[in-house]
């Protein structure tokens, strides 16, 4: 169950380069993509899912080969969409079993059972007489998850699922989401990095259509170990320390000074301290090492 | 604020290029429309008849009538768009938290939209003003610039339409925003016009429906109703009260619906509800759950066979098809085509004058071409709205992943369409049978009803939705989508008007079908279903380029598609495609043959007019030799009904009644037919005309006075084409009629001859080659049929599978003879010895008795006022509608048509019976026009067919009584005034009136005699008809014309009343009477006085332009009413001042005043001289 993308490129007609000479291999479990707005996430994501044509490249899912025999792929493909709507005034149930007999489920006994089994798993059993249409975000992102699991799917792809969650609807939606990532591959794209620090056993950062890391979470923050410093400064400072430090991130603490954390293999000077290095660091190291490139 | 809004909206529609395609559209359109009509495409034209002008107010405002249905779909896709943007981009959750205000964002959108409405519609009266200004027009059709034609139309009616209903839309999409919503609004404007129109015409309301049309087209008809042609090419419409009141009307409607939607509206993210159901206030799903569930999805089989792929397409048609049945705005449309369907279909068996049985064949023909339109419309609608469906509902990324090919999407689409589109057709044949049972008509033809909408009607509208779903895919959304197509709908309607009509390019059209219960569609159902497959192969070829351009995934820009297109067509959907372009062209040549083979008649038809001048040219030196006639007539004639060929050879004796000595003959043969004919003597000809069958022959040995000649024949017709038919033989109730057998000498257009030129008296009015005719006739028919022609039966066999009847008339009668033939019910009665025989289909029984009444009644009247009936026999014989609608007579046969048979007996008391009426006319012309024979100049039919009608008023009044008499009256009235509108050259007076002028000889020679009869008396005025009758009975040249019966009216009727001879019979006379007050006094219970004030004016038209005002001396009557419309008094006056007034003494309290009662006096507007009385 492994996907395998090789050299993809897509450039939209505005001249856009959402893909760009990209390579990458996702394994069983579930995958973090994590990336900035704007970094090609979608694109990537859209091209995998069939909903896009590439220019070049090639992606492997097993061995089925995606972009000749795309029908293949959709037979063991979940989606959930970045953005996406439904029927205005159809229940759940309907819905369901609309999306049912599109990904093939021939008996209607079996649909019952597979779309009861849905509703139970996302917890939307109580209500799923009612539209959809008039559900809260993250109920909708729920129902999304239910219709994506019908047709027991090997290949998942959830398109920035958390997005607009409150705390404690993306906490439900994220357990939904580690319920059934462990058999599969999951592929999950996020510009927020708990996510992927929560939930993934794998990621990769993307910026500007490329991969600029793929590794394991865990050990991604533990090569960063003894690298990063914090301090508090002056917030006109800023500049100052940008010019001299690799500055990761910044945060107003209480005293309305700057808490900065920076990159850094040796000791950077007094004024700083060392600290435990956190998935936010990789995100933003790797982000900016693209930068400086 | 509003000025920047309204400056911002402009901006982007001016910036968007569609609009620029819409403009020249129409631009477009309505400039070859003109041109078309005024003759570009058409050879010159000789004709020195007065046409219609193509740049007359009155043709402008007609012009754009038509155009205004296109212009309606500007206000949805315009209008309606400009606020509609706003939801469907979903800004208005981001514009409406800024500081603008309500009334700027409203008007300032709406009137930047309107404004660039206003600016397409003026594209249409650009293209008349630049089209009459192309050189190579008919001079004739063009008239001079008038500006004032433009600035009303568009003052009145374009603009105000524009406004008025692009305010009602805007204000439906705002409210509902759903600019769909607003489409199907139109939609329902239309069909709001159409029921008005039903409903208060039924009621014989016309003056309501002026003043409520929607559009004022019937405002303008109505005013506009008793133009003549020269009126109307001159005239500007007029404006008088019921135009603005009809305008206040609707600008009232869009006010208060403006109003209502101003007052509602606000900024808010959600939509405004008018009946907000309110669900139980409960906060959906808060609940907590902690960890999730365990559970274990389990394995659920997937197929994708290609049968479970078939039932999914199902599956998803069912879905889509019942997201149209519950969508809302279809819902209001359809209730609103019912209600029209309905009224029309209940319309077509109640016109104003006739009550028609709901027969399923008049169920189906008018109302079903009227649905089919409102079907095909909302075909292109929901065609755009089931195509982007998913993506307007944003839910096409979950459907696209799924594996399923694109065929199962693109077919579930057309298929929910399809199933659309028969619900829709059921809907229309349930109406017709709930009209047919509403009028306890129970003769139910369901496989009629079935094969008329679903074999011919279905395919059709199949072929549009395949279309429909090729332009709705290839655009990106539904709403330009639907106006591409409307435009294209318009343009092909316009193709004709450019002189393109092959089948092989007008889109899914098929040769016209008619349908008669005797003879069901005939053999054209062979062209039609070869056409329709034609375009229905098209049609497949476009579905598959659709598949091609069907949108999955990401939207795409079109070099991108076109790629993904190219890329698709492979393996099976190229071996179809070429599969199919080969049926398409097989097809193609198949039409491209049956039309080539038709081509003859069409060439014929353009170039009639100058072939005709030249033969006029080269033989008219002969239109004066002396010639012989026909004595007698022996045909032996063999009808082939299933070949629909005839095959005939006759004999004619010629006699030389001339006192000159006849050397040279003229002959002319039917101009379709191969006929071929030899003489008794040697004759060589010397010229000859292949285009007008004309040969100049030489006799031999010269016909003395009092020798004979005789004439051999034989006539077969052409081969049938697969678009034309070649004769008049049809599968069942042929009727053939005599045009196709030789006729002898010059016999073009003498008609125009006055009826004082004595030269003329020679010639009977219906024949110039013979006086009366010895007739005898064999005819044979396919066996299992009926065959019939004038004359007594002598013998009837069969023999080799034919059946052989052998007719002889047993006493001379005029040239005019037809063979009929089919399988026919035969219902016989006795008259006094006389067989009253109706040949008739076997179900067509409702209106024998009237028939037979109606011949009863004649009999009796004419027996009674002039003479003995000649013949000891009439037999009336059914042909099918698609022959005609007409009656006629000749020898003891009466030919009528199929709708005759048709007469809804129980409402047609309260109009005219025409199953009474007809035959009862008919039969009259035994008399006039058969016993009396007219000399062929003008004027003649006011000796047959006023006469004639005059009688069958008085038979039709002994039976039905005074007030149904009147109703007959108001009829033909309708009938003289109507007709007048149409006529082309000068309205000449009832005794010059030409054989075409049916509006004189009919409706105003009633109208005169009935009016001299009342004044004078039935005795007085029959006694001089009988007199003039024995006088011409049966008789030889010279014969009578309409100025000898006017000599002796003058030499009878008294002096007072010579007036009306002059009036009625001799020239082209009006009254226009006004009461001006009624006045009422009560004097005691029993004792009223009325004083009417009221004036009257007399006038004459002619060819000058002004009329002539004419002394009065007249009388004029005048019908007092009570409160429940009986009838107290008529007053009789004699009037000699333009003003009167009248004391009447009553016994009862009168109610109302009405000027000429009993239709005795022409008048165009009969509602000034109705008055309430006032006390």
């Amino acid at each position: 169950m492994t996907l395998k993308i090789n050299q993809l490129n897509k450039t939209y007609p505005n001249g856009v380069k959402a893909i760009d000479h990209l390579d990458l291999e996702i394994k069983k479990g579930m995958f973090g993509l994590l990336g900035p707005n704007g970094a090609g996430k979608s694109s990537l994501m859209r091209s995998i899912a069939t909903l896009q044509e590439p220019d070049s490249g090639s992606i492997f899912f097993e061995d089925i080969e995606v972009l000749q025999d795309p029908m293949s792929l959709r037979k063991v493909l979940g989606y959930l969409p970045q953005d996406f709507g439904v029927y205005p005034n159809q229940s759940a149930v309907d819905l369901l079993d609309y999306f049912a007999v599109l990904k093939g489920i021939a008996s209607k006994k079996d649909r019952q059972k597979i779309v009861a089994q849905v509703l139970e798993l996302t917890n939307l059993t109580e209500v799923r007489k009612k539209a959809v249409s008039g559900y809260s975000g993250g109920m909708k992102q729920r129902f999304g998850i239910a219709q994506l699991l019908l047709n027991n799917p090997k290949l998942i792809i959830v398109d920035e699922p958390t997005a607009g969650l409150d705390p404690a609807e993306r906490h439900r939606f994220l357990n939904v989401l580690r319920e059934i990532g462990a058999e599969n591959t999951v592929i999950f794209s996020t510009h927020i990095v708990e996510d992927v620090q929560e939930l993934c056993s794998d990621m990769a950062i993307m910026n500007d259509g490329k991969i600029l890391q793929q590794e394991k979470p865990n050990q991604a923050i533990q090569n960063l170990e003894n690298q990063i410093w914090t301090s508090a400064i002056p917030q006109e400072d800023l500049n100052l320390f940008e010019k001299k430090y690799r500055v990761l991130s910044s945060s107003f603490n209480e005293n309305k000074a700057l808490t900065i954390r920076i990159f850094s293999t040796e000791n950077p000077g007094v004024s700083f301290r060392q600290t435990t290095p956190n998935l936010e660091d990789v995100y933003f190291l790797a982000l900016k090492k693209d930068s400086h490139v | 604020m509003f000025k920047n809004i309204y400056l911002h909206e402009l901006k982007y529609w001016l910036k968007n290029p569609i609009i620029y395609g819409y403009g020249l559209a129409f631009f477009g359109l309505a400039f070859l429309l003109l041109v078309g009509t005024a003759g570009l495409f058409d050879p010159p034209s000789s004709s020195t008849k007065l046409v219609r002008i193509v740049n007359s107010p009155f043709e402008i405002n007609y012009v754009m009538n038509y155009f205004n249905k296109f212009f309606l779909f500007l206000l949805p896709a315009i209008i309606g768009a400009s606020i509609y943007k706003d939801y469907k981009y979903r800004m208005h959750s981001i514009v409406y938290t800024f500081p603008i205000d309500k009334f700027s964002y409203l008007f300032g959108k709406f009137f930047a939209a309107a404004s660039i409405v206003l600016l397409l519609t003026l594209g249409v009266g650009l293209a008349i003003l630049i089209g009459s200004w192309m050189p190579g027009l008919h001079e004739t059709k063009i008239g001079v610039f008038n500006l004032w034609g433009y600035l009303q139309v568009y003052g009145l009616y374009v603009f105000p339409n524009m406004l008025i209903f692009g305010a009602i839309i805007f204000a439906i999409v705002t409210w509902t925003r759903n600019i769909y919503a607003g489409f199907i609004s139109v939609l329902v404007l239309f069909l709001l016009q159409i029921i008005l129109e039903k409903l208060l015409l039924g009621m014989a309301w016309p003056e309501a429906l002026a003043l409520l049309d929607p559009f004022g087209q019937y405002t303008a008809g109505y005013e506009t109703q008793h133009w003549t042609l020269k009126e109307q090419n001159t005239l500007l419409i007029p404006v008088t009260g019921m135009v603005i009141g009809n305008r206040l009307i609707w600008l009232a409607i869009a006010v208060g619906i403006w109003t209502f939607v101003y007052r509602r509206f606000s900024f808010s993210e959600q939509g405004d509800v008018l009946f907000r159901r309110k669900a139980k206030g409960e906060v959906l799903m808060k609940k907590k759950f902690g960890a999730s569930p365990k559970i274990q999805l389990q394995e659920v089989a997937t197929t994708f066979s290609f049968s479970q792929k078939c039932k999914t397409l199902w599956y998803l048609s069912l879905a889509d098809f019942k997201f149209i049945l519950r969508s809302k705005p279809f819902l209001v449309l359809i209730a609103f085509g019912l209600v029209a369907v309905v009224m029309s279909l209940a319309q077509v068996s109640n016109l104003n004058d006739m009550a028609l049985l709901p027969a399923t064949r008049l169920m189906l023909f008018i109302p079903t071409i009227f649905f089919t339109m409102i079907i095909i419309l909302v075909t292109f609608l929901y065609a755009g709205m089931l195509v982007h469906r998913p993506t307007t509902s944003r839910m096409n990324q979950l459907i696209d992943i799924s594996p399923h090919p694109d065929w199962v999407f693109l077919l579930s689409k057309v298929l929910a369409l399809l199933k659309m589109q028969i619900l829709l057709l059921s809907v229309l044949m349930f109406a017709g049978i709930f009209i047919q049972v509403f009028n306890g008509y129970y003769h139910f033809e369901i496989p009629l009803y079935l094969f008329h909408l679903y074999a011919l009607v279905f395919p059709m509208l199949m072929i549009w939705a395949f279309a429909a779903v090729f332009v709705q895919t290839l655009l990106p959304n539904t709403y330009v989508g639907l106006f591409v197509l409307v435009l294209a709908w318009l343009g092909l309607s316009g193709m004709e008007h450019v002189g393109l009509d092959s089948l092989l390019i007008s889109f899914n059209k098929t040769p016209d079908l008619f349908y008669s219960d005797l003879n069901g569609y005939a053999q054209e159902l062979g062209a039609h279903f070869l056409a329709q497959s034609y375009w229905l192969v098209f049609a497949l070829l476009l579905l598959g380029l659709t598949l091609l351009f069907w949108n999955r995934g990401m939207p795409a820009v079109f070099g991108q598609r076109l790629k993904t297109a190219s890329r698709r067509f492979k393996r099976s959907l190229a071996y179809g495609s070429v599969g199919l372009l080969l049926v398409f062209l097989f097809l193609g040549t198949k039409v491209y043959q049956g039309e080539q083979a038709s081509q003859k008649g069409a060439f014929l038809d353009k170039n009639q007019g100058r072939l005709m001048k030249e033969f006029r040219a080269n033989y008219e030196v002969f239109s004066q030799l002396p010639q012989p006639k026909i004595t007698k007539v022996n045909i032996n004639i063999n009808l082939f009904p299933k070949r629909h060929s005839f095959k005939a050879h006759g004999t004619y004796v010629l006699l030389n009644k001339t006192n000159q000595v006849i050397d040279t003959l003229l002959v002319r043969t039917g101009y379709d037919e191969i006929s071929d004919y030899k003489f008794s003597q040697e004759t060589e000809r010397i010229r000859q005309d292949t285009f007008m069958k004309f040969s100049v022959l030489k006799l031999s040995k010269s016909l003395l006075p009092g020798d004979t000649i005789r004439m051999d024949f034989t006539v077969e017709n052409t081969k049938n084409a697969l678009f034309e038919r070649n004769s008049n033989v049809l599968g069942n109730g042929t009727f053939l009629k005599d045009e196709h057998f030789p006729r002898i000498g010059f016999t073009y257009d003498e008609e125009n001859v006055r009826p004082n030129d004595s030269t003329f008296y020679e010639h009977h009015f219906y024949a110039l080659d013979s006086d009366l005719i010895e007739y005898e006739a064999l005819v044979s028919t396919s066996e299992d049929q009926i065959a019939i022609t004038p004359g007594y039966l002598q013998k009837e066999w069969t023999q080799d599978g034919r059946h052989f009847f052998h007719y002889k008339m047993n006493r001379p009668l005029e040239y005019s003879f037809g063979f009929n033939s089919g399988r026919f019910q035969k219902t016989a009665e006795k008259w006094k010895g006389i067989d009253l025989e109706i040949y008739h289909h076997p179900s067509h029984d409702h209106n024998l008795t009237a028939m037979m009444n109606g011949l009863k009644a004649a009999f009796e009247y004419n027996t009674q006022y002039f003479s003995p009936y000649q013949h000891s026999e009439i037999r009336i014989i059914e042909f099918p509608q698609s022959e005609g609608t007409f009656a006629t007579t000749s020898g003891n046969s009466i030919p009528m048509s199929e709708i005759r048979f048709l007469v809804n007996a129980d409402t047609a008391t309260q109009k005219i019976d025409l199953s009474f009426y007809v035959p009862s006319h008919e039969l009259t012309h035994q008399w006039w026009g058969g016993q009396l024979l007219p000399a062929r100049t003008l004027g003649a039919v006011m000796l047959t067919e006023s006469i004639t009608e005059y009688i069958s008023l008085q038979v039709y009044k002994r039976q039905y009584g005074e007030k149904q008499a009147l109703n007959f009256l108001a009829h033909q009235r309708r009938r003289y005034l109507e007709g007048r509108t149409r006529e082309a050259g000068v309205e000449p007076p009832l005794t010059q009136a030409a054989f075409a002028q049916s509006y004189i000889s009919y409706g105003k020679g009633t109208l005169a005699f009935n009016t001299l009869k009342h004044y004078w008396g039935e005795a007085e005025l029959n006694a001089v008809l009988k007199k003039f009758l024995e006088d011409h009975q049966h008789g030889g040249a010279p014969y009578p014309s309409s100025m000898h019966l006017i000599k002796r009216l003058k030499t009878a009727v008294p002096d007072s009343l010579q007036y009306l001879i002059r009036d009625m019979f001799e020239s082209v006379t009006f009254y226009e009477n006004e009461i001006s007050q009624v006045r009422g006094t009560k004097k005691s219970e029993q004792e009223f006085e009325l004083t009417v004030d009221f004036s009257m004016r007399k006038y004459a038209v002619g060819s000058e332009e002004k009329a002539i005002d004419l002394p009065l001396a007249d009388f004029v009557e005048l019908g007092i009413y009570d409160a429940q419309d009986h009838l107290l008094m008529v007053k009789k006056v004699k009037l000699t001042t333009a003003h009167t007034s009248v004391k009447i003494l009553l016994d009862q309290a009168p109610a109302r005043v009405e000027l000429d009662p009993n239709f005795l006096m022409i008048d165009k507007d009969r509602e000034k001289g109705r008055a309430e009385v006032e006390w």
